[in-house]
C-alpha cells in the first residue's frame, strides 16, 4: 500500500465507504485516493462494485457509512447530483447517452458551464467565448465536420467521444469514465485511449472503469483492482495482473 | 425577431385574416349577403381558437418537456370558473330572484351571505388576473409536489388524471359555493355590455386570437432557444440532463405552470362565449380529448397543436350534429390510427417527408 501525503491534497478522496441494498454489500468499507491531474483505471469483475462507486461519486447513491472528500472540502455525500455537477465532477455512462434529437454542436452547448437555473436560461445566449471552446472541443474528438447533424446519427464510437466532449466543456475537475471501450472498434479504442491520456493532467483527473486490458494497457496508468466491494490490489498493470489476490480472482482459483 | 420562423409568421397571419375576416364579413355585411358570416359562426371560430389555446399549453409541456398531462382540462375549468365568477357578479340585481349581491344559486340554497372566495370578483381587475393566478398556482403546487418527488412518466399522467377528477367530484358540489352541477351561467354582461351582442362576439373573437398568437409567441420563445433545448433534454434523457448539472424539477415546475396559466387564459376566454361552466369542464374524457387534438396536429410542433385542436372540433362539431352516438368511437378511432400511420401527427408527418424529399434531391443532385 502507498502512504498518502495528506487528504486536503488529494483530488478525490473516499474512506471506508459502505453501500449496502438489501443487506448485499455492493460496497465494503472502499478506499480510494486520487491525485489532482491523476488518470487512473479501475478494473473487476461484474459486481465488484465499479458502478456503485461512480453513483456514491456522483450522488446518485448515498453510501451508508464513510467519507467521500472533493479537494479535501467538499463532502460530497451531503449533495445531490447537480449540485456535484456543478463541483466539477463530470460523468460518463457506459451506454452513450448524448440527446439525440440535439445537433452535436448543440449537446456541447447544453453542457457548456453556465447558469444553470431554468430562469436564466430562458435569456441565455451563447458567448463568443463558449462557442470558441465549443469549437476547441469538437477539434479534440474528432468531430468538428459532424457539428450540425443530430446526435442520433452518430455512430457507436463518435456518441462515446461526443459524450466525452459534453463533459470537457465543462472543465471538470474530474471526470469518471464508465467503459468507454466497449462496442468499440480496436482503431477506435486505441483513440479513445490517447484522447484520455490527452484530457487528464493539470488539474483533472480522470477515473477510467474499463473490463478490456488492451485498452487499459493502452492507458499506461494506475489501477485499482475491486473485488466485492472493496479494494484488491492497486499499482501499475504488471503489479497488479502479477498480485495472487487478483489473479485467484480472475481464475477462480 | 429571428426567433419566429416562416412558419410562424404564416400562422400568425393566417390567424389575423381568419379573425379579422370573420369579423369584417359578420359586422359589415347584411345578413341577406352571401358572405355574410352568421352569428353562431363567430362564436364557433372564438370557440375553437380557445381550444387551440389549450391544445398549445398541452403542447407546450408534452411536446417539449415530455409531460404527458391528463388533467389539463382542470386548468381550462378554473379559468373558467374565475372568469364565470365575474360573470356572474356582473348579473347584479337581474338574477331571477333579484337579490343584489347573492347569485341565484345561493339564494336558491338559502345562503346569507357571499363566501369569503367570492369577495373581489366583482372587480376586473381583481377577476381576470385570477383567471390566470388560480390556474398557475395549483399546478406549482403540483408540479412542486410531483416533480420534486421524481414522479415521471405514466404515474405523472395518473396522478393529473385524478386531480382532474377529484376537482370535478368536488366542483359537483352544491356546499363548494360554485353552484354544483349546474354551474355558473346565465351571464348577462361583460365590461357593461351586452354578452349577446355583435360587437362583444366580435371582440371575444378578436381577444381570442389575440390570446392564441400571444400564447404562440410565448411557446416559440420558450422552446426555441436554449431552455427549449434542455427542456427537450429532460423529455428525452433526464438522468443526463442531471448529470449535467440541471435541475429538471426547476424546468418542468416552470413550464407547467406557464402551461396551466395559458389553459386558464383559454377557459376564461371560452366562458363568455358559450355562456356556462359546470363541473364537467372537469371530466377526465375533456383533458385525454385534448391530448388527442394535439397527437393529430403533431406533438411538439405547436402550430399542429393549435390546427389539430381545429381540426378535431370541427369534425366533433360536424359529427355531433348528424350522429351523436358515433363521437366517442370515431375519436378512440382517431387516436389509434394516429398513433399507428401518423405517430408526428399531420404536420410532424409533412415536415419529415419535406425532409426525406430535400435529403434525395440532394443526392441526386
Amino acid at each position: 500500500m502507498v502512504e498518502h501525503p495528506s487528504v486536503s491534497n488529494a483530488a478525490l478522496y473516499l474512506d471506508a465507504v459502505t453501500v449496502s441494498f438489501d443487506g448485499f454489500k455492493a460496497l465494503n468499507r472502499l478506499g480510494l485516493y486520487l491525485e489532482p491531474g491523476e488518470l487512473r483505471a479501475v478494473i473487476g469483475p461484474n459486481g465488484a462494485g465499479k458502478s456503485t462507486m461512480m453513483d456514491v461519486i456522483t450522488g446518485k447513491t448515498r453510501p451508508d457509512e464513510g467519507q467521500v472528500l472533493l479537494h479535501g472540502r467538499h463532502d460530497l455525500t451531503r449533495l445531490d447530483e447537480a449540485a456535484i455537477a456543478g463541483l466539477g465532477i463530470g460523468r460518463k455512462f457506459q451506454r452513450p447517452t448524448v440527446f439525440e434529437a440535439h445537433s452535436v454542436f448543440e449537446n456541447l452547448e447544453l453542457a457548456c458551464r453556465a447558469d444553470r437555473r431554468a430562469r436564466w436560461t430562458l435569456f441565455a445566449r451563447l458567448s463568443s467565448d463558449r462557442r470558441q471552446r465549443i469549437e476547441e472541443v469538437l477539434e479534440v474528438i474528432a468531430l468538428r465536420d459532424r457539428a450540425d447533424d443530430r446526435a442520433g446519427l452518430l455512430s457507436h464510437g463518435q456518441k462515446q467521444w461526443l459524450e466525452i466532449g459534453m463533459l470537457l466543456v465543462q472543465d471538470p475537475s474530474i471526470l469518471l469514465i464508465d467503459e468507454p471501450a466497449a462496442g468499440m472498434t480496436d482503431a477506435e479504442t486505441m483513440r479513445t485511449a490517447s484522447l484520455l491520456k490527452r484530457i487528464a493532467g493539470g488539474d483533472r483527473s480522470v477515473i477510467v472503469v474499463e473490463h478490456d486490458m488492451e485498452f487499459v494497457r493502452a492507458l499506461d496508468c494506475r489501477v485499482t483492482a475491486l473485488h466485492e466491494g472493496a479494494m484488491l490490489a492497486e499499482g501499475t498493470l504488471d503489479a497488479v495482473s502479477a498480485n495472487e489476490a487478483v489473479i485467484e480472482v480472475y481464475l477462480g482459483r | 425577431m429571428g426567433w419566429l420562423d416562416l412558419k410562424g409568421r404564416i400562422f400568425l397571419v393566417a390567424l389575423a385574416v381568419l379573425a379579422g375576416g370573420a369579423v369584417a364579413l359578420n359586422l359589415s355585411l347584411p345578413e341577406s349577403s352571401a358572405l355574410h358570416v352568421p352569428n353562431y359562426m363567430v362564436g364557433l371560430i372564438g370557440k375553437y381558437l380557445c381550444f387551440a389555446l389549450l391544445a398549445l399549453s398541452v403542447d407546450l409541456v408534452w411536446g417539449f418537456a415530455g409531460i404527458l398531462s391528463l388533467g389539463h382540462g382542470a386548468f381550462f375549468a378554473l379559468g373558467g370558473y374565475a372568469m364565470g365568477m365575474h360573470l356572474m357578479r356582473q348579473i347584479g340585481e337581474r338574477g331571477v330572484y333579484g337579490h343584489p349581491v347573492l347569485p341565484d344559486f345561493m339564494v336558491f340554497l338559502d345562503w346569507k351571505e357571499l363566501p369569503w372566495y367570492w369577495h373581489g370578483f366583482d372587480s376586473a381587475w381583481f377577476a381576470l388576473p385570477m383567471c390566470l393566478a388560480v390556474p398557475g398556482a395549483l399546478a406549482f403546487l403540483f408540479g412542486w409536489l410531483t416533480f420534486r418527488s421524481r414522479v415521471t412518466g405514466v404515474y405523472l399522467s395518473i396522478i393529473s388524471q385524478a386531480m382532474t377528477f377529484a376537482l370535478m367530484l368536488a366542483f359537483f358540489r352544491n356546499d363548494m359555493g360554485f353552484g354544483g352541477n349546474n354551474g355558473l351561467t346565465d351571464f348577462k354582461d361583460l365590461f357593461g355590455h351586452d354578452l349577446k351582442g355583435a360587437g362583444m362576439r366580435a371582440g371575444l373573437l378578436l381577444a381570442s386570437a389575440a390570446a392564441l398568437a400571444g400564447g404562440y409567441l410565448l411557446c416559440r420563445w420558450m422552446t426555441v432557444g436554449k431552455f427549449g433545448r434542455v427542456l427537450v433534454a429532460v423529455r428525452d434523457a433526464e438522468q443526463r440532463t442531471r448529470f449535467l448539472g440541471y435541475r429538471p424539477e426547476h424546468y418542468k415546475i416552470l413550464v407547467f405552470t406557464v402551461s396551466a396559466m395559458m389553459a386558464g387564459a383559454a377557459g376564461a376566454l371560452y366562458v363568455p362565449q358559450v355562456g356556462i361552466i359546470n363541473p364537467s369542464e372537469f371530466s377526465p374524457a375533456n383533458s385525454i380529448e385534448i391530448v388527442i387534438w394535439v397527437a393529430v396536429g403533431g406533438r411538439g410542433t405547436l402550430i399542429g397543436a393549435a390546427l389539430g385542436a381545429v381540426l378535431v372540433n370541427y369534425a366533433k362539431t360536424f359529427l355531433t350534429g348528424a350522429a351523436p352516438e358515433m363521437w366517442l368511437f370515431v375519436l378512440g378511432g382517431l387516436f389509434i390510427a394516429v398513433t399507428l400511420f401518423v405517430p408526428k401527427g399531420v404536420l410532424g408527418e409533412i415536415a419529415s417527408l419535406r425532409v426525406r424529399w430535400q435529403a434525395r434531391r440532394g443526392s441526386d443532385g
